[in-house]
C-alpha cells in the first residue's frame, strides 16, 4: 500500500482537557459547597447561572464527555430498562441513564471522577429542540426537584421584522421569570454586575473568534473541523471565563504561526468539504484521519462555530436581549431556506469547498431535517455535489463502518475526479 | 506495461489484467470463502500466471470491493463505487446510470456528461434483492443458479412475492411451491421482487439512459428483463458483468502508474 | 336500529377514504379547504373564515417520495404527509397550517413548501411551556396574525359573531360526542372499536354541522342497534398514536381476542373532543383560553407536571377497565419520553398494560397477534 498520509492536529486545541477537567470539579465542588448545582438541558444560558455561582454544567456537552471516553454504553442500557426507547437522543439516553444509576446510587466504576456530577437542586432547559423540555421534564422527576423550560419559538418568518422582535421578546420575558427562579432558590439578589462582566469576556473571545475565522477560512487549511469540533466546549459551556478567553487567544496563535511557516492540516489538500449539522463525537480523532488518508480535509461547518460568534450582537449592557437574541442564530428554530442561505451556501464559499456531507443521526431529528432538500437546492444553486451519511453523534452502535466510511471514501473519491478532470480541461 | 485490477468482493474475486493501451491481458476469478486475503491473493497467483507474468512484470495493482484492504499486494484501493462507474464507462462511452448488484450489496450510480459519477445510492444494510437472495431461491426452486433467468422467461402468470426479507420470502416460496404453484412463476415473481426493490434506489437518483447493468446478477435475464419492464427503459449488460468493477480498478491502476 | 348502522358506515366509509370525501367536498360546495395539522390548532377560526378545516390524511400504502426526503427514523405519518402532497394526492387542499407539534413533524412544512406548496402554507407558535405567564399574550397575538392571513386567504372579514358560532358548532360536536362515548362505556357491545374512531375520525374530516347532524341522529336510534359484540371479557382503554388513528386490524383483532373498548384516551378519539371552549366575550381569547387551560396532559406540551400516566389511569378506572393497552408508534419521540413514567405509575397502581409498537410499513401481525393473545389469556387468568 501507499504510504499513509498524516493528520496535523491544531495543538493547543488539545488544552481543552484541562478546561473540562477544572469546570466540572468546579461542579462537584459546588455541591460540596453548599452552592446549588443546576443542570442544563440543551443550549442554555450558562452564564446566567455562572454569575450567581451556581454550579451548572450542559448534559449534552456532559454525554459527549463521556461518549469520547466510550463510558457510554451502561448508562444507556440503563435507560433502555427503565423503558426508554433506544430511538430518543442519544445524548438524552446517556444523561437519564446516569440519572438513573446515581438515584440508585450505582455509578459506573471506570466513570472519570469529574464526570460523576452530583444530583441537581434544580433543573433548566431552553426549548430549542422540541425534545428538550421533555428531557428536563424526566430528570426533575427521576430527582424531584423543580425546572424551568423557556420556551423558544419558530422564527418561521424570514422577513418580517416584528415576527422576530416579538419572538426575542418572548424569551427574553422568560428569561426574566428565570432569574427571579434563581433568586428564590438561591434566596439572593441577583448579580447583574457578574452578568455583566462575563458578557463582557464573551465578547472579548467573540473578538478572538472572528479573526480566528478569518484564518479558519484560509486555503489550504491550518485548522479544520475536527480542532473546532474540539475546541466547541470552550464557545460553548464554557465560555465567559478568562480561560477560554486564553484558550481562543493561543489557537489564534498557533494557527496564524502555522499559516506563516506553510504548515498545514494535510500535506495534499486535493478536497475541501464542508460537514453540515452535528457529527459523531465518538470518532472525531478517527475521521481526521480518515479524510486524511484520501487527501481530502473537512474544512469546517456551522455546528463547531458555536453561539456568540458575532461580537457586535453582544452588549453586556443590555443582558437579557443578547441572550435572548442568541437563539435565532441557532438552525434549529429557522426556516429552511435561512438554513441554506447562511450555514450552507455562505460557508461554503467561506471555506471554498468541492462538496458537502450531510450527517444525519440516527437519534436527532433536528439535526437530520430536510438534508435532501437542502441538498438538492445546494446542487441547483450552487453546482455543489453532497452527500448524506446515517451515523449517530454519541452512540456508536449505529454507526456502521462499513456503511459509512465507504461511502465517505466514494464520495471524495468522486469530487476528486471530477475536481481534477476539470482542472485538466482548463 | 502491466496493470492488474482486483475486485474482492463478498462471493467472489474477480482480477483483470490490462497493458497501457488498456487492452485485457487476463482474467481471473475464485470463490471469496471465509478469507477475503487469501482468496485476493490466490486470484492474483492465477491472474499472473495465466498472463505468464511474475509480480514484479506488474507495475500497479489497485484493489476495490468489500475485501479491498485486506490486500497487502496491491499499492493502493478505491471503492466499488468509482470503480464500477469507471469501468461500464470505458464499455459503453455513453453509460449515464450504472446499475451493480452483488452478492450481498447494490448499487446505483449517476455518471455525468464526462462519465464521472455525480450520485450513488447503496443499499448495503439488508442483502435481500442481491446474489445471495437469488442463490437461496434456486435452492428452494431446486434449480441451477444460471438456470433461473430463462426459467422465469417461461412464466405465463403473475404471482407475487410480498417480503422484502430474504427469510421471509424463502418461506413464501416454499408455501407457494407447496400450492402447486408453478416454477417458472415463482421465478419470475423472484426477479420482480429484486427489480422493485432495485428501481426504488434508482427512483432516487434518476434513471437516465444508457442505463448499464454490472454485477453478477446481471447475468440473469431475467432479473433484467423485469427492471427494463419496472423502469420502463431498456438496460445494457456487457458479456461479462462481474469483471466491471476489476476492470474499472485496473484502469485506475494505469492512470495511477502513468502519474508516479 | 337502522338508522345507527347506515350513520355508522358513512363515517366508516369517510374514514376508509377521506381523501375521496375531501375532494367531492370541493367538488359540490366550491369551498377552500385548509389541511390542520396535529394538534390543538384553532379549527374554529378557519370555519368561521367561511374555509373548511381538515385533518390531514397520511396513510399511504407504499411510501417512496416521502421517505426520499425524510429519513427512516421520521415516524411513518411524516413520511406518509409528505409523500401523499408530493404526489399531488392531497391536491384538494388551497392551505395547510402546521403548529410546532414536535420535531419530526416540523420539517414536512419545509418539504411540502419547497417542492408542492398549496396557496396558503402557513405557521404558527403555539406555546409549548403553557404554565408560562407569558404564554398567553404570546399566543394571543399569534392567533390575531393568524386570523388576519386567514381572511387574507378567504377574502373577507371573520366577524366576532362568526367565529362565536363557530366556536358554539364545535362545542357541540364536543358534546355530542362526548355523549356517544359515556353511552359507550355503560353499553361497550353497542359499538366496535373501530366504527368509534371512525365516528371521530369523521368528525375531524366532516363540516361539523354536517356531523352533528348524524350524530344527533346516531344517538337516537344507537340504543335500539344488535350490539355487533358479544362475549367479549375483557374491558380494554387505549391510549397512544398521538398523531393518527390506530389500524382497524389492530382494533380488530383486540375483538377478536376477548377484548371489548369501553373508552380511549386517542388522538383519533377522545382528545379530538374534551377540550370544550369557554365563552368569552371575545372569542379570539376563548380559543387561547381553551389551549393555555387545556386540562388534558399532553407529551409535546408541558402543562403542569406531566400527569398522563395519572389522567389515563383515571380514565381506566372510571371506566372499570381492566386492562390498558398503549399503542406507541415508532420514532414517535415525544410519547417515547412519555412512556417510562406511565409504565411506573401503572405498575404501581397495578393496572396491567400492554404496549402494542406499531411502524409504517413493517408492522407485525402476527406479532401483535401473538402480544394480545398472550396478555388477555393472562387477564382471563386473574
Amino acid at each position: 500500500m501507499e504510504e499513509k498520509v498524516s493528520y496535523r492536529r491544531v495543538k493547543s486545541v488539545g488544552l481543552i482537557k484541562d478546561i473540562v477537567r477544572g469546570f466540572y470539579e468546579g461542579v462537584i465542588d459546588a455541591k460540596r459547597h453548599g452552592r446549588k448545582v443546576c443542570w442544563c438541558v440543551g443550549a442554555s444560558p450558562y452564564e446566567v447561572f455562572r454569575a450567581m455561582e451556581i454550579g451548572h454544567f450542559q448534559t449534552e456537552n456532559w454525554a459527549v464527555a463521556v461518549t469520547a471516553r466510550g463510558l457510554e454504553r451502561p448508562m444507556i442500557e440503563e435507560a433502555e430498562k427503565a423503558g426508554f426507547s433506544s430511538d430518543i437522543c442519544s445524548y438524552a439516553s446517556i444523561n437519564i441513564g446516569y440519572a438513573l444509576l446515581l438515584k440508585k446510587g450505582r455509578v459506573p466504576e471506570d466513570l472519570s471522577p469529574e464526570l460523576r456530577v452530583p444530583e441537581p437542586d434544580f433543573v433548566f432547559t431552553i426549548n430549542t429542540c422540541p425534545s428538550m423540555a421533555q428531557w428536563a421534564m424526566t430528570l426533575s422527576e427521576i430527582f424531584n426537584v423543580p425546572f424551568f423550560a423557556v420556551d423558544v419559538p419558530l422564527f418561521y418568518d424570514d422577513k418580517d421584522e416584528l415576527h422576530y422582535q416579538r419572538n426575542i421578546l418572548y424569551v427574553m420575558e422568560q428569561l426574566r421569570d428565570a432569574i427571579s427562579l434563581i433568586e428564590t432558590i438561591t434566596r439572593a439578589p441577583y448579580r447583574w454586575d457578574r452578568l455583566k462582566e462575563i458578557l463582557a469576556i464573551i465578547k472579548e473571545t467573540a473578538k478572538v473568534r472572528q479573526k480566528l475565522f478569518e484564518l479558519w477560512c484560509h486555503k489550504p487549511s491550518a485548522i479544520t473541523y475536527w480542532d473546532m469540533a474540539i475546541a466547541l466546549g470552550a464557545a460553548n459551556l464554557f465560555r465567559g471565563t478568562e480561560e477560554s478567553l486564553h484558550y481562543f487567544r493561543k489557537i489564534y496563535e498557533e494557527v496564524k504561526e502555522r499559516i506563516e511557516k506553510g504548515i498545514f492540516s494535510i500535506p495534499k489538500e486535493r478536497c475541501r468539504l464542508l460537514w453540515y449539522m452535528n457529527h459523531p463525537w465518538f470518532k472525531v480523532g478517527y475521521l481526521s484521519r480518515f479524510f486524511a488518508d484520501l487527501d481530502a480535509v473537512v474544512v469546517g461547518g456551522q455546528y463547531v462555530i458555536g453561539p456568540y460568534s458575532d461580537p457586535e450582537k453582544i452588549d453586556p449592557n443590555r443582558p437579557l436581549w443578547t441572550i435572548a437574541e442568541e437563539h435565532p442564530t441557532r438552525p434549529y428554530v429557522r426556516t429552511m431556506r435561512y438554513k441554506i442561505e447562511k450555514f450552507l451556501k455562505a460557508l461554503a464559499t467561506a471555506f471554498q469547498v468541492d462538496g458537502v456531507i450531510f450527517h444525519s443521526p440516527r437519534t436527532c431529528r433536528p439535526n437530520s431535517w430536510t438534508h435532501f432538500d437542502e441538498g438538492e437546492i445546494l446542487k441547483r444553486e450552487m453546482g455543489l455535489p453532497y452527500l448524506i451519511i446515517e451515523a449517530d453523534h454519541s452512540d456508536p452502535k449505529f454507526y456502521s463502518e462499513a456503511e459509512v466510511d465507504n461511502r465517505l471514501q466514494a464520495f471524495v473519491e468522486m469530487v476528486i475526479e471530477r475536481k481534477e478532470a476539470c482542472s485538466l480541461r482548463e | 506495461m502491466f496493470v492488474a485490477g482486483i475486485d474482492l468482493g463478498s462471493a467472489w474475486v474477480k482480477a483483470i489484467m490490462l497493458d497501457e493501451k488498456l487492452q485485457i491481458v487476463g482474467k481471473a476469478a475464485i470463490q471469496t470463502g471465509p478469507s477475503s486475503q487469501k482468496a485476493g491473493e490466490k486470484c492474483f497467483s492465477e491472474l499472473l500466471r495465466k498472463c505468464g507474468l511474475k509480480k514484479k512484470g506488474v507495475s500497479f495493482i489497485l484493489s476495490t470491493g468489500y475485501g479491498r484492504k485486506a490486500l497487502p499486494v496491491s499499492h493502493a484501493e478505491m471503492t466499488e463505487i468509482a470503480c464500477h462507474a469507471k469501468g461500464a464507462r470505458k464499455l459503453f462511452p455513453d453509460a449515464a446510470t450504472v446499475i451493480d448488484i452483488g452478492g450481498q450489496d447494490s448499487k446505483v450510480i449517476a455518471l455525468d456528461e464526462q462519465g464521472f459519477p455525480s450520485n450513488f445510492v447503496m443499499n448495503d444494510k439488508c442483502a435481500a434483492g442481491c446474489g445471495r437472495f437469488l442463490e437461496v431461491m434456486a435452492r428452494v426452486l431446486e434449480v441451477e443458479l444460471q438456470e433461473m433467468g430463462p426459467l422465469s422467461l417461461a412464466s405465463g402468470k403473475e404471482v407475487s412475492i410480498s417480503s422484502m426479507c430474504t427469510v421471509f420470502a424463502e418461506s413464501e416460496v416454499i408455501s407457494l411451491i407447496a400450492n402447486n404453484c408453478n416454477r417458472e412463476d415463482i421465478a419470475r415473481a423472484i426477479h420482480r421482487a429484486i427489480a422493485l426493490r432495485v428501481s426504488i434506489m434508482v427512483e432516487q437518483i434518476g434513471a437516465k439512459e444508457r442505463i448499464v447493468m454490472t454485477g453478477g446478477v446481471a447475468r440473469n435475464i431475467g432479473v433484467v428483463k423485469e427492471l427494463e419492464q419496472t423502469l420502463g427503459k431498456r438496460i445494457f449488460v456487457p458479456s461479462e458483468p462481474e469483471f466491471v468493477g476489476a476492470l474499472g480498478a485496473a484502469i485506475f491502476a494505469l492512470e495511477r502508474s502513468i502519474k508516479m | 336500529m337502522r338508522d345507527a348502522n347506515e350513520v355508522i358506515s358513512i363515517f366508516t366509509d369517510i374514514k376508509a377514504d377521506p381523501v375521496k370525501y375531501l375532494q367531492s367536498l370541493k367538488d359540490v360546495s366550491g369551498k377552500k379547504i385548509i389541511g390542520c395539522m396535529p394538534m390543538y390548532l384553532p379549527e374554529e377560526m378557519i370555519y368561521a373564515s367561511g374555509m373548511h378545516p381538515t385533518y390531514v390524511p397520511g396513510r399511504a400504502e407504499r411510501i417512496t417520495l416521502g421517505s426520499k426526503h425524510l429519513q427512516q427514523f421520521f415516524c411513518g405519518y411524516a413520511r406518509a404527509v409528505v409523500d401523499a402532497a408530493l404526489k399531488g394526492d392531497l391536491d384538494f387542499l388551497d392551505g395547510m397550517l402546521f403548529q410546532d407539534t414536535c420535531h419530526t413533524l416540523r420539517p414536512v412544512f419545509d418539504i411540502i413548501a419547497a417542492n408542492h406548496p398549496y396557496s396558503f402554507m402557513r405557521r404558527i407558535n403555539m406555546p409549548v411551556v403553557l404554565s408560562r405567564p407569558q404564554a398567553k399574550p404570546f399566543f394571543t397575538q399569534e392567533l390575531r396574525l393568524l386570523k388576519r392571513d386567514l381572511e387574507g386567504f378567504a377574502g373577507k372579514e371573520i366577524s366576532e359573531k362568526e367565529l362565536k358560532e363557530a366556536i358554539y358548532v364545535y362545542n357541540e360536536n364536543r358534546e355530542l360526542l362526548k355523549k356517544i362515548y359515556t353511552l359507550r362505556r355503560s353499553r361497550p357491545e353497542l359499538i366496535r372499536a373501530r366504527e368509534m374512531v371512525s365516528i371521530v375520525f369523521a368528525s375531524m374530516i366532516m363540516p361539523k354541522t354536517d356531523h352533528n347532524l348524524l350524530l344527533r341522529k346516531l344517538l337516537a336510534s344507537i340504543s335500539e342497534r344488535t350490539p355487533p359484540l358479544k362475549d367479549q371479557r375483557i374491558r380494554v382503554v387505549l391510549t397512544g398514536s398521538l398523531c393518527e388513528e390506530p389500524l382497524d386490524y389492530l382494533l380488530d383483532l383486540i375483538e377478536e381476542l376477548g377484548g371489548i373498548v369501553v373508552d380511549d384516551d386517542l388522538f383519533t378519539g377522545s382528545r379530538y373532543f374534551l377540550n370544550t371552549v369557554p365563552l368569552l366575550t371575545d372569542p379570539v381569547e376563548s380559543l387561547v383560553s381553551a389551549y393555555i387551560n387545556m386540562g388534558l396532559p399532553c407529551p409535546t406540551r408541558i402543562n403542569g407536571n406531566r400527569k398522563l400516566g395519572k389522567y389515563v389511569l383515571d380514565l381506566a378506572r372510571r371506566s372499570k377497565a381492566d386492562a390498558i393497552i398503549i399503542v406507541m408508534v415508532k420514532f414517535c419521540e415525544a410519547h417515547d419520553y412519555a412512556y417510562p413514567q406511565m409504565k411506573q405509575f401503572f405498575e404501581e397502581a397495578k393496572m396491567p398494560h400492554l404496549v402494542l409498537k406499531t411502524q409504517h410499513e413493517s408492522t407485525s401481525i402476527e406479532q401483535i397477534k401473538t402480544r394480545l393473545q398472550a396478555f388477555f389469556e393472562l387477564q382471563r387468568g386473574r
